[in-house]
């Protein structure tokens, strides 16, 4: 499979007052297509940051993040910006989707933001019909579940089609039951259509899904352990 | 673009009341703006035309010397008044006498500004519009006299009584007349309302014995006609010349005093509501801080993100802007139609303002324009800060915002 996107001896500091606390100490991993990994650790420990790296929301202060082999530090903010509308598919532990917009608007916006316009519709009905929400498109956030809004953020996710997509600790807010659901979700995405998935867990339950698991202790890599 | 706006319009509906109460304000502004402009303008032209209606006509002579504060006649400086039909060939003129005096009703008695006038050339000269007569005008040569309405009922007359007349004559002999009352006038000037005593030539010559001296040579030109350069033409005649405007200047510097502080007025409600759009505009930014790290993550343009909070003020401006413009453009239109009365109280205590009581308001596009253009100004102003600040944010933070 191909190299997807490298983190090589990357370092990232973050101010806090007086003090510097040093978010990533020189990590290096590397993620190829298909995967379907976890980032895990404890509060603190680094997952988001290297996740925010890979998902060119931010920039390392040292060493090299590459994505599709593009160098992520040498990216202005508008190229950063279209990688991510183009490229990368992000699902938040909030869902995060837009309250004023239905679970259509919501979906349909990630094709706006990627400059689809062709068969914009039916990608989206598409979409929502994969994760089962075909009957509640035109509802908005509020008058979903928590589980219905993750899948709705998975739809808008995959709707662009991306090489990647990142997800920050997507069951996090969500029951037992309905975080099965989601992942399972994931993973048939992940298999159905070769979806890269990146997601940062500290939950035992998520990690034994995952094909790979990174773990990470205080801004360094503890275990990289891929499972058959 | 269309989506940026139709976001920006969900969101303000999001917070409907916020919106409407900062929405209210600029309605009131530019409403406030565009009807005080139309009032001030109208209470110009009020003043105008109270002037030209029964007291200057377009331009209005006086012998060289003659006091212009309107508040004494003196029949001695009267003089033969000037052949003005070489100057000006096509226009109307009416030379009068005016006078104060007395007039006596029994035990009551008020002071009255006399008007001798010569009714053919009187009746030419001025257009006396929307005047209303009760009974009729003086036939020439009848020792009659037609009274302002609330001069009459000052004295409680009525058409048919005899009242006596006192002045001085011109030679500043006392002298009194009786006369009958055949008139009473309601007139768009209240002071005339209130002091005028209109009587043939012949008849107040009779009192007066001013023979063919006149104080006064009113003189109505064509329309359209300048009124400047036919005035220009009136130099060396021995008698002084102004036009309508020039007479009734300080009624009209009082009013561009008026609108200094309708400005003012205005400005202050203007830069409350550009402070509500900035703090709605800024609140908005504040409470939705990881819908706009959202919606970075997912590609947004800062541009974008700028654009979008910038169409929250500015529809919020424009809407509002648009509202408060359409009331005041109604209200505007429907007092110019019906007029807007000052009360008893304000006409009685001001007796020698010479307008209506009725106040009409003028329309006119122009305010109308300015008052939007200013709202949809202030409203971009106020917001460009918050719009810009919301698409500085880093998406890594925003997102995770609470």
């Amino acid at each position: 499979m191909p190299l997807l996107c490298e983190l090589a001896n990357v370092r990232k500091d973050y101010p806090m007052g007086d003090l510097v606390v040093q978010a990533l100490k020189g990590v290096s991993v590397a993620v190829t297509a298909g995967e379907f990994t976890a980032f895990a650790g404890p509060s603190g420990s680094g997952k988001s940051t290297c996740l925010n790296l890979i998902g060119c929301l931010d920039r390392p202060d040292a060493g090299e993040v590459r994505v599709e082999g593009r160098n992520v530090a040498a990216m202005g903010d508008g190229e950063l910006g279209e990688v991510r509308a183009k490229r990368i598919g992000f699902i938040f532990q909030s869902f995060n989707l837009i309250p004023v917009l239905t679970a259509f608007e919501n979906v349909e916006l990630a094709l706006r933001l990627a400059g689809v316009t062709a068969e914009r519709k039916e990608r989206v009905e598409r979409a929502l019909g994969d994760v089962g929400l075909a009957d509640y498109m035109h509802r908005r956030p509020n008058q979903l579940s928590g589980g219905q809004q993750q899948r709705v953020a998975i739809a808008r996710a995959l709707v662009k089609g991306p090489a990647l997509i990142i997800a920050d600790e997507p069951t996090a807010n969500l029951d037992s039951k309905n975080g099965a659901a989601i992942l399972d979700l994931m993973k048939q995405m992940n298999e159905r259509d070769g979806a890269t998935f990146l997601f940062s867990t500290h939950d035992p339950m998520v990690m034994e899904r995952a094909r790979r698991v990174v773990r990470l202790h205080d801004g360094e890599i503890v275990g990289d352990e891929v499972r058959s | 673009m269309i989506f940026l706006a139709q976001l920006a319009l969900r969101n303000l509906r999001r917070n409907l009341g916020r919106s409407v109460i900062i929405g209210l304000i600029v309605v009131a502004g530019v409403f406030l703006q565009i009807l005080g402009w139309g009032l001030v303008d109208g209470l110009d032209e009020n003043i105008l035309r109270a002037a030209r209606n029964g007291v200057t006509s377009d331009i209005l002579l006086r012998p060289e010397g003659y006091p212009t504060d309107g508040l004494s006649y003196p029949l001695d400086q009267t003089r033969p008044p000037p052949d003005l039909s070489t100057a000006l060939p096509d226009a109307s003129v009416s030379a009068r006498t005016l006078f104060v005096g007395r007039l006596v009703k029994g035990a009551e008695a008020s002071r009255v500004t006399g008007i001798a006038y010569e009714r053919a050339a009187d009746a030419a000269c001025f257009p006396r519009e929307n005047w209303k007569l009760e009974g009729a005008w003086p036939e020439p040569g009848a020792d009659a006299i037609v009274l302002g309405d609330r001069l009459a009922a000052l004295l409680e007359v009525k058409v048919g009584d005899s009242v006596v007349l006192q002045t001085r004559t011109v030679d500043g002999a006392q002298n009194a007349y009786t006369y009958t009352v055949t008139g009473l006038v309601h007139t768009d000037n209240n002071a005339l309302d209130n002091l005028g005593a209109w009587l043939e030539m012949e008849a107040a010559d009779r009192l007066l014995t001013v023979g063919a001296r006149r104080s006064h040579v009113a003189v109505n030109l064509p329309p359209f006609a300048d009124s400047a350069a036919a005035k220009a033409r009136l130099g060396g005649l021995g008698w002084t010349a102004r036009t309508v405007e020039e007479e009734m200047a300080d009624f009209i510097a009082i009013n561009k005093i008026r609108r200094a502080a309708l400005v003012i007025l205005v400005g202050i409600i203007m830069i409350i509501a550009a402070l509500g759009i900035a703090i709605t505009v800024m609140m908005a930014a504040y409470e939705r801080v990881r819908e706009i790290g959202t919606l970075l993550s997912m590609g947004m343009k800062r541009r974008e993100v700028s654009l979008m909070f910038l169409f929250e003020g500015l529809v919020l401006g424009i809407a509002a802007g648009a509202a408060g413009a359409a009331l005041g453009v109604l209200a505007v239109r429907h007092w110019q139609e019906t007029g807007i009365y000052l009360g008893d109280a304000v006409m009685k205590t001001g007796k020698d303002l010479p307008m209506s009581a009725y106040v009409y308001t003028r329309f006119a596009w122009g305010p109308v324009a300015t008052a939007l253009g200013f709202s949809t100004v202030i409203s971009t102003l106020a917001s460009f800060f918050p719009a810009r600040m919301a698409s500085t944010l880093n998406p890594a933070d925003a997102v995770r915002a609470t």
